[in-house]
């Protein structure tokens, strides 16, 4: 499978100003997706759009109807505030089937050496979706060491 | 500044119920990112990675922090599955304060006919973020006629 990371080790907002409120969490989730994969391989990609000027980000759009049969790229994007030791990404779909919650999907993206302030991002291509109709819960997940962060979104298998 | 986009789905969608599933919605939001407003005005764009083979959506760096008096562009992209009629795109920022839930900042971003089948992004850029230190949640809302869709995403404001 092929993982595509970018990471960013510097923003200048992130300088802590005088009287810094202090963050209540080590890192903050802020987009968990899923998108067709790229043929020529171009994104997702992190300072990649011409004459920008600021650090950008480009995605294939993300989806939230997906077709199950094909493969997409799952990917997460974080921002870590303060905390610097291993970090690890991954993502998980999951379905409710009448009272059961059951893992149709999941994996780890990539488990690299955080440090803060940065922006991190990643993705996996998945396996082919499996043929389970229905609303479902794409997760993505970053634990900074032992913490665990989260964010969910819905999602559509046809 | 104001971006929208219009994508045609390859593959066609089904809108029919799931079994045990209860009613599909008509639509979905995907993400709602925060990031630097580009003083060059590159991004958000549509389709600016040369030579990407899918349709692609660029953006300044998502941000979990965002500090006082900075000036940031919102965007929320969007699936609609099959609703025909009038959609929209908005954001907020809001805090619990004194056990009291308070928009810090808010916009409607976008108000525009949807129909099926179609992947839409819109931003807008807003003005200097106020100064209210804390936990805060940006929430982006894409509503397809009456049905509303949201996403909540923790940020902390500095």
């Amino acid at each position: 499978m092929r993982i595509f990371a970018a990471a960013i080790a510097s923003v200048a907002t992130l300088s802590a100003a005088p009287g810094a409120i202090a963050a209540t969490q080590p890192g903050y989730l802020n987009m968990v997706i899923a998108s067709p994969p790229d043929p020529n391989a171009k994104v997702p990609v992190f300072d990649a759009i011409p004459g920008a000027d600021v650090g950008t980000l480009a995605v294939a759009f993300p989806q939230a109807v997906l077709q199950h049969g094909n493969v997409y790229i799952y990917w997460i994007s974080f921002h870590d505030l303060t905390f610097n030791g291993t970090c690890t990404m991954s993502y998980d779909i999951t379905q409710k089937i009448g009272t059961t919650t059951k893992k149709l999907q999941g994996g780890t993206i990539l488990k690299f050496a955080c440090s803060s302030p940065g922006i991190f991002g990643a993705g996996i291509a998945g396996k082919p979706l499996v043929n389970s109709p229905g609303l479902a819960t794409l997760t993505g997940t970053v634990a900074f060491g032992s913490t665990k962060e989260k964010l969910s979104t819905t999602i559509l298998i046809q | 500044m104001r971006v929208a986009a219009l994508v045609l789905a390859t593959a066609a969608l089904s809108a029919a119920p799931q079994a045990g599933q209860g009613a599909t919605p008509t639509g979905f939001i995907t993400t709602v990112l925060v990031g630097l407003t580009d003083p060059a005005g590159k991004v958000p764009v549509i389709d600016g990675v040369p030579g990407a083979g899918v349709s692609n959506w660029g953006v300044a760096y998502p941000l979990g922090q965002l500090t006082a008096g900075n000036f940031y562009t919102y965007s929320v992209t969007m699936q609609d599955l099959s609703y025909t009629g009038k959609c929209t795109a908005s954001y907020d920022i809001t805090q619990v304060i004194n056990t009291k839930k308070t928009v810090i900042q808010s916009a409607k971003i976008a108000s525009f006919a949807c129909k099926p089948n179609t992947v839409w992004a819109w931003a807008i850029n807003a003005p200097a973020l106020p100064s209210s230190p804390g936990p805060a949640t940006l929430t982006g809302i894409a509503t397809f006629g009456t049905r509303k869709t949201v996403l909540n995403i923790p940020i902390v404001l500095q």
